[in-house]
């Protein structure tokens, strides 16, 4: 009986294993209406082509930007960071936008100066000094929201995102895009 | 078949012959911009019917009709890839961006290279 059970278990959880296999990163995903992968590609994209197209990046002034936070708006959690993240990548490798540190990592900026600064095991000579950080002229800033409609058959989602760069000297709108996305289950 | 029958069949298959590689050639020359690949993955069934190129600001964009030839609604997917003047991809792999058609729409797909150094483009469309 024993012996059974066993080799009914062993045939079971090698039945049962799922296949592990590697998928295109770049492929459209459509598992569900949330956002996902395809949606935080093409607003990357989208926003990264008409930012270095803008009127700010095109006059040649090699803007220097901070990026602020994007707000979610939508009834989903949304890691917003992620779009932040991987525009300020792609526009880095432009290398005609400059980033200064932002908000969010400021601390960790200053802890590391602090660190360099009041740690007798540094050469004061090449330890950084205070106060030589480079301020923003733009903040990058946005909005993602969205309208949800479902009945018992279908569950239709349209996303709205908005971002916008603004001179942080006289408060200027310089630039600002949207895109938008639909996504049906039925 | 007699000999007039024969010279008869070949001379049509030469006409023939002669008007399909019209045909390949105007289709291929037909679009405006001038380097450009245009490769169909998976055999989506779409018709490229023009395009345009132009550059501004130093970035090559990309004007691209796209007629649907299917019966209904269908979502598609496309991509670019970019090369410099050397024939070298450039900028990084762009991500498969979803298209919504409508039966037998046309559409223009709009794009912009990721560097400057992109004067080239392949065009890619799949279901």
């Amino acid at each position: 009986m024993l012996i059974i059970c066993s080799l009914s278990m062993i045939v079971c959880l090698g039945g049962c294993s799922k296949k592990i296999t590697y998928g295109d990163p770049k492929g459209i995903e459509t598992v569900t209406v949330e956002f996902g992968s395809t949606d935080l590609q093409k607003i990357v994209e989208e926003m990264t082509r008409s930012f270095l197209n803008s009127k700010v990046v095109t006059s040649g002034i090699g803007p220097i930007v901070t990026v602020q936070e994007v707000n979610n708006k939508t009834s989903e959690y949304i890691d917003t960071r992620m779009i932040t993240d991987s525009i300020r990548t792609q526009l880095s490798q432009s290398s005609v936008v400059r980033f200064v540190v932002d908000e969010v990592a400021m601390q960790e900026a200053i802890s590391e100066i602090e660190r360099q600064q009041n740690s007798e095991y540094y050469d004061q000579d090449t330890a950084t000094e205070k106060g030589r950080m480079v301020g923003a002229a733009y903040r990058l800033t946005g909005n993602v929201a969205s309208i949800v409609k479902q009945n018992s058959d279908t569950k239709d989602v349209y996303y709205k995102i908005n971002l916008q760069l603004w001179n942080v000297q006289n408060g200027l709108l310089e630039w600002s895009e949207e895109t938008e996305i639909r996504k049906s289950r039925s | 078949m007699d000999k007039s029958s024969s010279r008869i069949f070949g001379f049509l298959k030469y006409i023939v012959l002669l008007l399909s590689s019209i045909v390949v050639v105007g289709c291929a020359s037909s679009p405006i911009c001038k380097n450009e690949l245009v490769t169909f993955i998976n055999d989506a069934d779409v018709r490229v019917t023009g395009s345009a190129c132009r550059v501004e600001n130093g970035y090559l964009r990309v004007d691209i009709d796209v007629q649907s030839k299917y019966r209904k609604e269908r979502s598609l997917a496309y991509r670019f890839d970019w090369f410099d003047e050397n024939g070298v991809l450039v900028g990084r792999e762009e991500a498969w961006k979803p298209i919504y058609f409508y039966k037998k729409e046309t559409k223009t797909i709009r794009a912009v290279a990721p560097v400057k150094e992109a004067i080239d483009f392949r065009f890619l469309f799949k279901e």
